[in-house]
């Protein structure tokens, strides 16, 4: 019988099992990954990077998980903090300029699959609506998830998720005709 | 209503975009990097260290007839001194 998140928790907790770490980061690695590659706007090596620090330090600070919230939310949660360090240390939080970000992409290290209009207008949102609208809307988190995973109000979240939305389908809807 | 269906739709789309990114070595990569396993018992380690020198103190004064030894050289020492 296949061991729930939490069985594997407990197992690396007790025996400090990296078998069972394992395990989890093979069955997160994909939404983790996947996430931080659209955080990132497509740059698949940086996106990597991030993925092992945040599973790194998932098992570094695996007392820290109450299991109050899903595994899931409370990995995204520091795979999310590894981006936004990173971001600010790029200065990116502090809002690029949009043609600059254009020009500046190297086509060999964008991700083929965001040349699709829709990660096309996805990679376009400002980081916070980005990130709300992946993570309620592609990750399938409730809105209340979003707001501890983000450490913002929930009410944000619902705006940030409500104006990516609406920027999407406007940006898609222009790139239709 | 209207709204609703292009909010599905979206949701729908955006679920569908987020491909499964096949492991390729990934996880071994992480394990590679995490820090080794705790040894049993390592915790352990300064309390035996501990344990074991207050036994062999013990032992040694109770061996050296209750530390009276140490009190004879220390006579011993003394008198030594005095005659230099």
């Amino acid at each position: 019988m296949e061991l729930t998140d939490a069985g594997l928790v407990a197992r690396v907790l007790v025996d400090d099992d990296q078998h069972a770490f394992g395990e989890l980061v093979r069955r997160h690695q994909s939404s983790v990954r996947g996430l931080l590659r659209q955080l990132t706007r497509g740059d698949l090596a940086l996106a990597d990077d991030l993925a092992q620090d945040a599973f790194v330090r998932a098992y570094k600070n695996i007392r820290g998980f109450r299991g109050e919230a899903k595994f899931s939310t409370w990995l995204y949660r520091i795979a999310y903090n590894c981006f936004r360090e990173d971001a600010r240390r790029r200065k990116e939080l502090v809002g690029i300029n949009e043609e600059q970000w254009q020009a500046e992409q190297d086509p060999q290290t964008v991700d083929p699959g965001l040349r699709h209009d829709l990660m096309h207008a996805l990679s376009l949102l400002p980081v916070h609506e980005r990130s709300a609208v992946l993570l309620c809307c592609q990750n399938g988190l409730s809105h209340d998830e979003a707001a501890r995973v983000l450490d913002i109000p929930l009410g944000t979240v619902k705006t940030n998720v409500l104006r990516g939305r609406e920027k999407l389908k406007k940006t898609l809807a222009v790139s239709a005709q | 209503m209207n709204e609703q269906i292009e909010q599905d739709w979206l949701d729908r789309k955006l679920e569908e975009a987020a491909l499964y990114i096949e492991d390729d070595g990934f996880t071994a990569r992480v394990l590679q990097q995490l820090p080794s396993p705790r040894q049993a018992g390592q915790f352990l380690r300064p309390f035996i260290l501990v344990g074991m020198s207050a036994l062999a103190s013990a032992l040694t004064y109770v061996l050296s007839d209750g530390g009276r030894f140490i009190l004879v050289e220390m006579f011993r020492l003394q008198r030594f001194q005095r005659c230099g």
